[in-house]
């Protein structure tokens, strides 16, 4: 095999090098530096995929879907903290999109084999993915239309223009490029450090984890009723704020 | 360098690679340059030397050696160092050998197995020792089931201040039936284990008692218990054996 050696490289693919290590290394270093706190706390929310990826284990879909979930939110960090914000993004949709997968394949086994192999049958009736349109279908699993009850209409997730509707429009914005959510700009050429952008990607990763671990609660009812006390304690209380924790103990009839 | 570091030092200088030498020579008699052993080994990313070391006195490849670590985001960064052939992430290791499913039940048999739980950051619990061993037992069924000739097994854990129930390591133990076995013997054994000293003796006597019940024949035992951890929270204690299919 080759040995890596800057010197052996032609020109272009030398100055692509140069350049890649210099501003990534300097968005890195700038992010962790400022922001140390808020990407240890996000880690931290990482650690609960541990605790299901225990508990799923004898669901297919579950041991397929949980590491590419956890490795979604994982880069995502990796990418903001470089400056490729709309990338980050990017990894947030992707999260999102196989956290309700997982849902569906894990009531749904045939479609889940067909989904490996690589068929697309849902897109010959024009939907959007597996689980149909909009989210029609995860409204009619009964905790989760337990749920929605529970919550206010604010704050509910699945109906019209709730939070989950509302945070996957606004990643598919960021990554379908509207002018704001450009990468570069006259006075940006190279991906950069951009608070402002930072901040709003916080928000959302914190949003996102928090609608995940609503969502795996839920949509496995009977298996976070039979986790350890202490580890249902852990999701309830680092994956999700206080509202949602009071509603989702409300839906599944948890008194603890 | 820090006491943990040190204490695992001595396990892998002292025992592990004594162990694996000699399960080598056994096993691997004609393999002069490399003895190829397929390792499986419990660790985690701020000591992993046992596979470095395993690697320079040239018992295993790096392609060989399979790593566990309970925590996604410690194996990942395991994995990163690129010293294993993969590292299995996300579950603990008693409750993977619950399934028949995880991935890790195609890589199975192993030449060795290091079991070394202290590395997985253990909770201090009630019944977490009476788990490990469930899986141990388990681990050795597998391991016989899959027509081995002859295995290294490593068991390493923390004994701090909770209890063992014997009670509790007989009936895991008693539920995993094989023909003509009478039962895990705990007459005349504390039920309740509360001395580190103790649990040690009990935990080496399961140990042989699972030999016997798999039909196999010990060839070697070695045992550390070690000094108290820094933080107080208890002891080392790592059995290591060499069996032999009969």
């Amino acid at each position: 095999m080759p040995r890596f050696r800057v010197s052996n490289l032609p020109s272009e693919t030398k100055r692509l090098h140069e350049s890649q290590n210099i501003w990534r290394r300097k968005n890195w270093e700038k992010t962790l530096a400022e922001h140390k706190d808020d990407i240890e706390k996000m880690i931290q929310k990482l650690n609960l995929f541990d605790i299901w990826s225990n508990k799923l284990q004898n669901i297919d879909a579950a041991k397929t879907l949980i590491p590419e979930i956890f490795m979604d939110a994982y880069i995502s960090i990796h990418f903001a903290s470089y400056g490729l914000y709309k990338y980050a993004n990017m990894s947030l949709r992707s999260e999102l999109e196989t956290v309700l997968r997982l849902v569906y394949f894990s009531r749904h086994e045939v479609e889940f084999k067909w989904w490996l192999d690589g068929d697309e049958w849902y897109r010959e009736e024009r939907m959007p993915d597996v689980w149909g349109r909009r989210y029609v279908y995860f409204t009619k699993l009964k905790e989760i239309k337990e749920f929605e009850k529970a919550c206010e209409t604010h704050m509910k997730l699945f109906s019209e223009d709730a939070k989950i509707v509302k945070a996957y429009k606004k990643l598919s914005k960021s990554i379908h490029s509207s002018a704001e959510h450009f990468q570069t700009r006259p006075d940006r050429v190279s991906p950069r450090y951009d608070l402002g952008e930072l901040k709003r990607w916080i928000d959302v990763y914190n949003g996102i984890q928090t609608y995940i671990h609503i969502l795996l609660s839920l949509g496995f009812a009977e298996e976070f009723k039979d986790l350890k006390k202490g580890e249902r304690k852990k999701i309830l209380g680092r994956g999700m704020e206080e509202y949602y924790q009071e509603r989702v103990k409300e839906a599944l009839g948890i008194t603890e | 360098m820090s006491d943990i570091a040190a204490i695992k030092d001595q396990l892998i200088d002292e025992m592990w690679l004594p162990i694996a030498r000699e399960a080598g020579k056994k096993f691997r008699p004609h393999q002069m340059i490399n003895k190829k052993m397929k390792v499986l080994t419990l660790t985690n990313d701020k000591n992993f030397r046992e596979v470095i070391e395993l690697v320079r006195n040239k018992i295993t490849k790096k392609d060989l050696i399979y790593g566990w670590h309970k925590a996604r985001l410690t194996a990942y960064r395991l994995d990163s160092e690129g010293k294993m052939a993969t590292v299995f992430p996300g579950m603990t290791y008693e409750d993977s050998v619950e399934t028949d499913t995880h991935e890790i039940r195609k890589e199975f048999p192993f030449d060795i197995i290091n079991l070394d739980f202290s590395s997985q950051n253990p909770e201090t619990v009630n019944g977490r020792i009476e788990k490990e061993i469930c899986s141990v037992e388990k681990t050795i069924k597998l391991q016989v089931g899959l027509n081995v000739n002859g295995m290294a097994l490593i068991y390493t854990t923390i004994l701090d201040s909770a209890n063992v129930s014997m009670t509790k390591i007989k009936s895991n133990s008693d539920g995993i039936n094989i023909k003509d076995w009478p039962g895990l013997q705990i007459d005349g054994i504390l039920t309740t284990v509360s001395q580190r000293d103790d649990k040690t003796k009990c935990l080496k006597n399961v140990f042989e008692q699972f030999i016997n019940k798999y039909s196999c024949e010990n060839i070697r035992t070695m045992e550390i218990h070690t000094k108290n951890l820094p933080n107080g929270s208890g002891s080392i204690y790592s059995l290591a054996v060499i069996l032999k299919k009969v």
